[in-house]
């Protein structure tokens, strides 16, 4: 109970480095989720409208992405990064740039494959529709886009709750550095292992907030595409 | 000035869901003016519809359109984009490219042209069965298309959409050919130049309007008793 209420305090205490660290998280996941969107969703929607030979296996691929352990990423990313790796002459190996490659790397495969089913149901609907009025695949791709705008957003959120809680890839890219590269989630675990526990429970309980206004956001989203969509 | 558009389809075999629908069909639509296709349901009307608009692709035959000419479609099951009426007619000129004041210039004129302006800002999925088909009507024709497709386009109207349509249609023959489905006897009197007559995937028989209206005994009897 001394733990919960001294980390409330520290919440509220408007510790710099705490801050510090929260605004790191928000703008290492951000960046990874606007890069994500930006690559995902054309690539979701193409596979979507297009049938092609091995879209299945495509599919199957990037589904099994989804699971794909953080850890691995972070070891992949090191070793192709490291001052003697192939990619070592970038020097971005402990940067917050790593951190948000590593992140994109594990979300992407999420937002992909859960954008691609969305967007598939659509598409089945508008199959007919599209061959009746010629439309082009460039067409396809951004009426299936706009149309599914909100329940894309929820897909999308779901992508930045993942990069969030991620902690195995950015732990190993990032190497946890003060006032650099250390995020809420490397924190956490930091001030466990060191016994600074009120710390760590005030960036858990914020890490929870924040879980908390995503899906407020997309529940509002939600009540608000029923609303208002034409479906 | 008349508009000649020829469209034939050639020796057509078709296959779907390992049932043979049309099985070395041919059929001839007259150049000009609106072609009625009659048939009992599961004769292959819309199927037909289907494959000269380019939807369904046939197994073996040859349908011969100029795929130049811009085809209006206006199909049984409407479809309908998960937008308000507005942007569901306007889609056939924004796929074009037009510009948005064109577009927004054009619909507009149409709604109000056949009294549905009101309800641009409505969700067009949830139209009723009528009123949907009267604006997929609308949408079929917004393009000013030179050949236009209709299965069965007043088939859930009321009198007053339906008499909308029928005028539309009557002051456009001249100007775009014209292939409607219809079960009505009455509205393939009324607007039909040419009458044919289909039946299991079987072309039957063609009629020019008079002898459709002087035979129309004979033809219930032999082709729909």
């Amino acid at each position: 109970m001394e733990i919960l209420y001294q980390s409330i305090n520290l919440i509220f205490s408007f510790d710099q480095n705490l801050y510090e660290i929260i605004f790191l998280s928000l703008k290492v996941s951000l960046n990874a989720l606007l890069f994500s969107t930006i690559i995902a969703l054309p690539i979701s929607a193409f596979v979507a409208v297009k049938n092609f030979y091995g879209k299945k296996v495509l599919k199957l691929f990037f589904n099994s992405l989804m699971a794909l352990p953080p850890v691995f990423v972070g070891l992949i990313l090191y070793i192709l990064f490291s001052k003697s790796g192939p990619f070592g002459f970038f020097e971005i190996l402990y940067t917050p740039q790593i951190m948000i490659i590593a992140q994109i790397i594990i979300i992407l495969p999420i937002i992909i494959s859960i954008s691609i089913e969305t967007l598939e149901i659509i598409n089945k609907e508008y199959e007919d529709f599209f061959l009746m009025f010629n439309t082009t695949l460039q067409k396809k791709i951004l009426t299936l886009l706009w149309d599914a705008r909100f329940s894309l957003v929820t897909c999308i959120l779901s992508g930045l709750g993942r990069a969030l809680s991620e902690v195995g890839a950015i732990i190993i890219v990032g190497g946890n550095i003060i006032h650099y590269t250390r995020v809420m989630t490397t924190t956490i675990a930091l001030e466990t292992s060191r016994g600074n526990l009120s710390l760590a429970m005030s960036l858990g309980i914020i890490l929870i907030i924040i879980a908390l206004i995503l899906n407020s956001i997309a529940l509002i989203i939600k009540n608000f595409s029923i609303k208002n969509s034409y479906d | 000035m008349i508009k000649k558009v020829k469209i034939e389809l050639k020796n057509i075999f078709l296959k779907l869901d390992k049932n043979h629908i049309f099985k070395n069909f041919s059929l001839d639509f007259s150049a000009e003016g609106i072609s009625v296709v009659l048939g009992a349901n599961g004769s292959g009307k819309t199927i037909l519809t289907k494959i000269i608009k380019g939807i369904l692709k046939v197994n073996k035959g040859k349908i011969l359109i100029n795929r130049k000419n811009t085809i209006g479609y206006a199909p049984q099951q409407v479809v309908f984009l998960r937008r308000n009426v507005f942007d569901n007619v306007a889609f056939p000129l924004r796929v074009k490219g037009d510009n948005e004041f064109h577009v927004k210039k054009k619909v507009n004129f149409l709604l109000k042209e056949f009294d549905v302006f009101d309800k641009r800002f409505l969700s067009a999925r949830s139209l009723s069965a009528g009123n949907a088909q009267y604006i997929s009507f609308i949408r079929a024709i917004i393009d000013d298309p030179e050949v236009l497709i209709l299965d069965e386009p007043c088939s859930n109207l009321d009198e007053v959409y339906r008499k909308k349509v029928e005028l539309y249609l009557k002051k456009n023959k001249k100007k775009k050919k014209i292939i409607m489905i219809t079960h009505d006897f009455l509205q393939a009197k009324r607007l039909g130049d040419q009458i044919l007559i289909i039946d299991k995937g079987e072309f039957k028989a063609k009629f020019t309007k008079n002898k459709f209206v002087k035979n129309e005994k004979s033809i219930i009897n032999n082709f729909f008793s």
